[in-house]
């Protein structure tokens, strides 16, 4: 019932996102849930929904950037 | 103790979650409302009614109308709420980029993203237009343009992308979406019927596709745009120097 692709995915996905939030370092946290994005945008092409793979790969990619550049204007600082 | 107090509260709450989550239908269920009488109605006058090919597009930009134009009013807020604390960045404030020998960007990245950039926009824009066929639409593409400037800023630095995108020409395409949606909202209720309708039955046949279209093509343009200089504006004020 459950394809491969499908459960590589959802699996990626679980990891990606747990990674994102036990991960200390920022810059660590940020690039996991960028990879978290990815994985979400192939999910939604697999769950025919093109449109929103297409929302999902723009604004993941942008969100990842914005959240990179503060890290490195804050000079990731924790407190 | 508050620890304590804060897992349990977690807990609860997760535990109600799981439980909401275990009531709802599985994928592909028949027999509830939405396979019964909201996915049929969209498949069958989705066309007619929306005057879209792509039901998607037709769901968002008419059956759901409404909800589109408010959220690039949301959108618009976002960018005023960080403008507000962050303030916009000012152009002759920003230094030109000194660069020490052996220390410039590699001329690779650069010429690739010089290259590429032209693709990048050229797919938005075939994204935005094509919104009434195909998957996408005005955010997908505003998004791609965003992305695309983005990483133009990225290589070559904020003083060279503040003089390729100036303030001036962002500033009328943040608040573009809803004047877009409203102009041609104001379509419908000239000919009489409803507030964003796409098809006017009144018109004669040929020329009805034409208006469906240019409305369509209209306001994807205005969220493209306006979600484009929105996403820009944001990063040119986290990235100016204090």
């Amino acid at each position: 019932m459950l394809e491969p692709v499908n459960l590589i995915l959802l699996i990626m996905l679980l990891a990606t996102g747990i990674a994102a939030s036990v991960i200390r370092s920022l810059l660590g946290a940020v690039i996991a849930y960028s990879i978290y994005s990815l994985f979400m945008c192939l999910m939604w092409q697999r769950l025919q929904a093109p449109d929103l793979a297409l929302t999902e790969a723009a604004v993941g990619g942008i969100t990842t950037v914005l959240m990179v550049v503060t890290i490195f204007k804050t000079k990731g600082k924790v407190k | 103790m508050k620890k304590w107090l804060a897992l349990f509260s977690v807990g609860v709450m997760g535990i109600v979650l799981v439980y909401a989550a275990l009531l709802l239908p599985p994928m592909g269920a028949t027999g509830i409302p939405t396979t019964l009488n909201v996915i049929p109605h969209y498949l069958k006058y989705g066309v007619t009614e929306g005057g879209a090919e792509n039901i998607v597009s037709a769901i968002i930009l008419n059956y759901r109308g409404y909800d589109t134009m408010f959220e690039t009013t949301v959108l618009f807020s976002a960018l005023i709420a960080v403008l507000a604390v962050l303030k916009r960045e000012k152009r002759e404030l920003i230094p030109p980029p000194k660069y020490t020998p052996g220390d410039e960007p590699s001329m690779m990245v650069r010429t690739a993203v010089s290259l590429v950039l032209p693709f990048i926009l050229l797919f938005s824009i075939n994204t935005i237009f094509y919104g009434k066929y195909s998957p996408g639409g005005g955010f997908q593409g505003g998004a791609v343009i965003a992305a695309g400037f983005i990483v133009y800023t990225i290589v070559f630095g904020l003083y060279e992308a503040t003089r390729r995108i100036p303030e001036i020409s962002r500033v009328a395409t943040e608040g573009f979406g809803p004047v877009t949606f409203f102009t041609g909202g104001l379509v419908g209720i000239f000919t009489g019927l409803n507030f964003l309708t796409y098809t006017v039955p009144s018109f004669p046949v040929p020329f009805q596709a034409a208006v469906s279209t240019m409305i369509y093509a209209w306001i994807n343009i205005g969220i493209g745009v306006d979600v484009a200089g929105i996403f820009v504006s944001i990063l040119f004020a986290i990235l100016k120097e204090e």
